[in-house]
């Protein structure tokens, strides 16, 4: 009996060692899902924070995930956020190999007479844009006002395109929504 | 005793197929020359030291004609000199950065491969603009002495050990799984 299950595990062994020395190739697409870069712009590193920027990801990341938008996380970086310019070719590589269906490409900013703008611009892995929604503030007292009105205007607006395309909802999430109305969450 | 006996048989198969797939592997030497391509843009204004940054393989790795790494994928490095944190506002003019591996599935191939620049200071620029333009002038020249290494850069990065790969493509077979090659630009 030992000398069956010591054979049996050989078998096993020589089996799989062949899958584990070789290449992995591009994941393969099941549902569609969506990678998010969250790009800081050199004005905003001069006139802000890292952590407004950190802050406004996460609050971002934090909507999407509550309604339900299936996000593929690149297990090298994560959600990239960054102050390094990276052209969207160069994300929409990324997303293809870590087998995403569309791109969520943040851009946030400090321009000189606004607290705050943010740009969300989706893209499919052709290249082409299938939308764009921009949100800032200017007349809040407070840095913190702006940002608050500044999120919540964005997630309105991204609320528009939940379900559809580069915002697409889980498999799961499509499962329990049949027949019920879709009300996102702020 | 049945299954036993089924073991025993179906041993020499399972040994000639990892001995098929090993005479498949072709080893992507020590110190082969790869060349890369910034997919970002750094500079020393916002690159801070143990940040990650993004680089593609510049054209196909083939070894006796088969294809071993294709065009765009993915190569992962690291910021070495550059600003001490995100939220230093010091501009250090430097910038160094070091490869460190190809992402290739889920393998890692190591790599090694240094690329620096200095932030360009043409003092003589700096004082003509200070003398034109006072101030100002010398604000925007300063801003000019900044390190950059620009997407599309390319550099050339050696491999740091002798790796075994299933080839993608051979001249008998050309590209078995056109999935596994990153969309071109």
């Amino acid at each position: 009996m030992r000398l069956q299950k010591m054979l049996l595990g050989i078998l096993l062994a020589g089996c799989t060692l062949p899958l584990s020395s070789q290449q992995q190739p591009v994941p393969a697409v099941s549902e569609p899902s969506v990678y998010m870069v969250v790009l800081r712009t050199s004005a905003h590193v001069r006139y802000s924070k890292p952590e407004v920027f950190h802050g406004f990801a996460n609050d971002l990341l934090r909507f999407l995930k509550e309604n339900s938008v299936p996000l593929k996380v690149d297990p090298e970086r994560g959600t990239i956020e960054t102050d390094s310019p990276m052209s969207v070719e160069s994300m929409l590589n990324i997303a293809r190999q870590i087998g995403a269906t569309s791109l969520l490409f943040v851009t946030v900013d400090r321009p000189v007479t606004k607290w705050i703008k943010v740009s969300v611009q989706a893209y499919d892995l052709d290249r082409s844009l299938l939308w764009q929604e921009d949100a800032a503030d200017a007349g809040s007292m407070t840095g913190k006002g702006g940002y608050k009105k500044t999120l919540d205007a964005i997630e309105s607006r991204l609320a528009k395109h939940l379900g559809d395309r580069g915002l697409p909802f889980s498999r799961e999430a499509k499962d329990s929504l049949k027949g019920a109305e879709r009300v996102f969450k702020p | 005793m049945k299954s036993l006996f089924a073991a025993v048989m179906l041993l020499p198969l399972a040994v000639v197929s990892v001995a098929q797939s090993a005479s498949d592997l072709v080893i992507l030497s020590k110190g082969t020359e790869i060349k890369l391509r910034m997919a970002q843009t750094l500079t020393s204004k916002t690159a801070s030291i143990g940040e990650r940054i993004e680089l593609q393989v510049a054209d196909d790795v083939v070894v006796a004609g088969a294809l071993l790494v294709p065009k765009n994928t993915r190569v992962l490095g690291t910021v070495q000199e550059g600003r001490a944190s995100e939220g230093d506002r010091k501009n250090p003019h430097k910038i160094v950065m070091q490869v460190d591996y190809i992402r290739l599935g889920d393998r890692r191939i190591l790599v090694r491969g240094t690329y620096s620049d200095k932030g360009k200071i043409d003092r003589g620029a700096v004082v003509a603009s200070t003398i034109a333009f006072g101030l100002t002038g010398l604000v925007v020249a300063m801003e000019s002495r900044t390190g950059e290494i620009k997407e599309g850069t390319e550099i050339k990065a050696t491999v740091a050990e002798d790796v075994a790969l299933l080839p993608l493509a051979t001249p008998a077979n050309p590209r078995q799984t056109p999935a596994a090659t990153p969309a071109a630009h």
